[in-house]
């Protein structure tokens, strides 16, 4: 499916069919944004579906010919952004605490090749939410710093500690799935 | 050096991008009721823009064709005044009436009592020419005393005019007195009969018929006696014509009371001849006075349409915010020209002008945004890989990051840039405009002269998006023009008028009040000089 103009025209007048077409041929991107950043299928759907809405309407700002995947990926990331912020200690979801004693270890990027996508998303799920945001911004979306900075309105301190944490959570957990290390 | 398969920021980038989803049944619920609540609201909003473009639609429509309705409702307090007056008019033409009325009556008991008064003085022969002249002196003095606000007010031609009439007057009366002679003679004989004689019956002809009757009975009377009574007819008629003098003074009042009417309701009455009754002078007022209103009408509320069409230059007026990183995008922009059409309905009142109309119109800007070298660098961290060997030469392989480094030295590095995006195109937005307008005229002969000010109302129009290099390492962005925007306009109007039409041209000033684009990084309002160029026509 390409979104061309006759498909916006149709969306814009409220053609539900082509509505839903575009919504099963947008599914799994945003989809794929929803699960790195919720746990609950209830808030993936919040997350998918009020994104949505916000393509749908402004689907005028659209240019066909355009790459719609990264135009969708963005409204997504503002509607996950604006999401968390909503969260009523949004500021101490960020604070620092003492970072855990965790030896700084190499892995054999052949043990990256053996964990599929669901155990990685898996191993996302398990950092705690604004770790999870700030990496998934960070290494995932391709969000530089500073950006983090503007759109969390949190320190630049704060950004390079959780993007440290997460990466040593994250290997940690590789590690404790008995995954083999390069001596 | 950074080994991409070793990174785990890339592994899991890689990790989500692998993902595949099937849509579940709730999640199409779910985003079925949501679509059903979004269509509501666009209903809604559709119908308020819709009310918003139709109330100065329908502002326009009455004014075309409901001019008359429209032009009654504001000038009826001049046409109530102009009834007012009217009224004031006929009803102090109807008093003066009356009173002259009376007057007349007045003057005819009067003249039946000096009649009646006559003969006991005729009679009685106790009275004598002086004594007449005497009372004629005091009935001169009353009438001057009611000429003084004549003389005060009333113009200089109306009272030479009055002076005339009194005199033919008195002259014409001269003459029926002298006809009237006799048969005041023969009424000195016979008293009983002028007596007798009904009251409701004007004196002239009382006197005619009794004389007429009486002529035969005065035959043959003595010349002495005829003599003697001589005296008294010519008090008499001295009497006679100040009746005449109290009649003119009652029209001598009646035409200062005119004069009155004229002098405070009207300006133009100078040319009407003197010699119209009260009557048809009222009327004569009243239908100039209609006549000058209607022509007031006309001149002071004017309906007009405008056809017009032109070119303007547009530039951005751009706000970046304060970051040194960003790059002054409008370095790389130039101004556009584009063309721009629409009709206007204009009223004119007095001197004054409103404006209001549809006008379709471009703005935006040509971009050649080439890759340009920033002075800004942002290193996130080092990544460090390096091997070691140990006592026992086994080789070790060790990473660490480095979040600050210690600078002991200023490391310059120029590298060209090696991307060649390169985009050269147009930003243009349609808009759809409700311009406003007020302004004066300055009439010069056939030429008008219009300096004007006003809103645009735009409603952007199409889905036509602006590239722009907005943010930080993203290349070009593309940005949707704001649905309404409010601008205010400077024009200077100069028409050549023929009859019913007029053809114009416009130069004019226009600017953004709310920005075209608006983003964290740029605010966007467009500056424009244009000139338009048309053709009018007066619809009333």
């Amino acid at each position: 499916m390409e979104v061309t103009e006759d498909i916006i025209r149709e969306v814009k007048a409220g053609n539900r069919k082509i509505t839903l077409d575009l919504y099963h041929y947008s599914f799994n991107v945003l989809m794929s944004s929803a699960v790195r950043y919720k746990n609950h299928k209830e808030d993936q759907m919040e997350i998918v579906n009020n994104a949505f809405v916000k393509i749908v309407s402004n689907i005028s700002s659209y240019k066909p010919g355009t790459a719609y995947f990264s135009w969708i990926k963005t409204i997504v990331q503002r509607e996950i952004i604006d999401d968390f912020r909503k969260h009523k200690r949004y500021n101490e979801l960020f604070k620092m605490s003492d970072s855990d004693t965790f030896q700084e270890s190499v892995v054999d990027p052949e043990v990256y090749e053996s964990i599929d996508s669901e155990s990685a998303m898996q191993m996302l799920n398990v950092l705690p939410p604004a770790t999870k945001l700030v990496f998934n911004l960070y290494a995932i979306e391709g969000y530089k710093s500073k950006e983090i900075v503007e759109e969390l309105n949190i320190s630049y301190e704060t950004v390079k500690w959780h993007i440290k944490q997460a990466r040593k959570k994250l290997k940690q957990l590789i590690i404790e799935n008995k995954i083999p290390l390069k001596q | 050096m950074k080994d991409e398969k070793d990174h785990i920021d890339d592994f899991f980038k890689e990790r989500s991008e692998q993902g595949s989803f099937e849509v579940p049944d709730s999640f199409l619920d779910d985003i079925n009721s949501k679509l059903d609540a979004l269509d509501e609201k666009k209903k809604r909003r559709g119908g308020f823009l819709w009310l918003w473009t139709l109330i100065p639609i329908g502002l326009i429509m009455m004014y075309v064709l409901w001019p008359e309705d429209i032009q009654t409702k504001k000038t009826k307090p001049i046409v109530s005044l102009e009834n007012q007056e009217s009224n004031m008019e006929s009803a102090t033409l109807d008093s003066i009436k009356d009173e002259r009325s009376e007057n007349i009556l007045m003057a005819d008991s009067l003249t039946e009592e000096n009649i009646a008064q006559e003969k006991p003085l005729n009679t009685a022969e106790n009275g004598s020419a002086e004594e007449l002249k005497s009372l004629k002196n005091v009935l001169q003095n009353d009438l001057e005393k009611m000429d003084k606000p004549a003389d005060q007010n009333t113009p200089l031609w109306l009272e030479a005019r009055l002076v005339e009439t009194i005199h033919e007057r008195e002259i014409k009366n001269q003459d029926e007195s002298k006809s009237l002679n006799p048969a005041i003679d023969s009424e000195n004989k016979n008293d009983e009969t002028i007596q007798t004689k009904d009251d409701e019956e004007s004196a002239e002809p009382k006197v005619a018929t009794s004389s007429s009757d009486e002529n035969k009975e005065i035959e043959g009377s003595q010349i002495d006696a005829s003599m003697d009574q001589n005296e008294n007819n010519l008090a008499l008629n001295v009497d006679s014509i100040d009746q005449i003098i109290a009649e003119d003074s009652i029209n001598n009042e009646t035409s200062e009371i005119d004069a009155e009417q004229i002098d405070s309701l009207l300006t133009h009455t100078e040319d009407q001849d003197s010699t119209l009754t009260s009557e048809e002078v009222s009327e004569l007022v009243e239908n100039s006075e209609v006549s000058k209103i209607e022509t007031e009408k006309e001149a002071k509320i004017g309906h007009e349409i405008q056809l017009f069409g032109g070119m303007l230059n547009s530039s951005s007026n751009l706000i970046l915010s304060g970051d040194s990183s960003i790059y002054p995008m409008n370095t790389m922009e130039s101004n556009l020209w584009s063309p721009s059409f629409g009709f206007m309905y204009r009223a004119k009142i007095n001197h004054f002008d409103f404006g209001v109309g549809l006008s379709w119109m471009q703005n935006g800007e040509k971009v050649n945004y080439s890759t340009n070298i920033t002075q800004y660098t942002d290193v996130d961290s080092v990544i460090f890989i390096a091997w070691q060997v140990d006592s026992i030469y086994n080789q070790n392989t060790q990473t660490w990051t480095v979040d600050s480094i210690p600078q002991f030295d200023t490391t310059t590095t120029t590298e060209s840039i090696t991307d060649t995006i390169v985009y050269n195109n147009i930003n243009k937005y349609t808009w759809i405009s409700i311009p406003l307008r007020f302004g004066y005229r300055f009439d010069i002969k056939k030429f008008s002269i219009i300096p004007r000010i006003g809103l645009d109302l735009s409603f952007v129009s199409g889905t036509k998006l602006g590239t722009y290099v907005e943010q930080y390492n993203q290349g070009l962005v593309q940005k949707s023009p704001s649905q309404f925007v409010l601008s205010y306009a400077l024009q200077l109007e100069v028409r050549r008028n023929f009859e019913r039409w007029h053809v114009f041209v416009n130069p004019y000033f226009r600017s953004n009040v709310t920005p075209v684009i608006s983003s964290a990084i740029q605010t966007r309002r467009y500056n424009s000089w244009g000139i338009n160029a048309g053709i009018g026509l007066k619809i009333k």
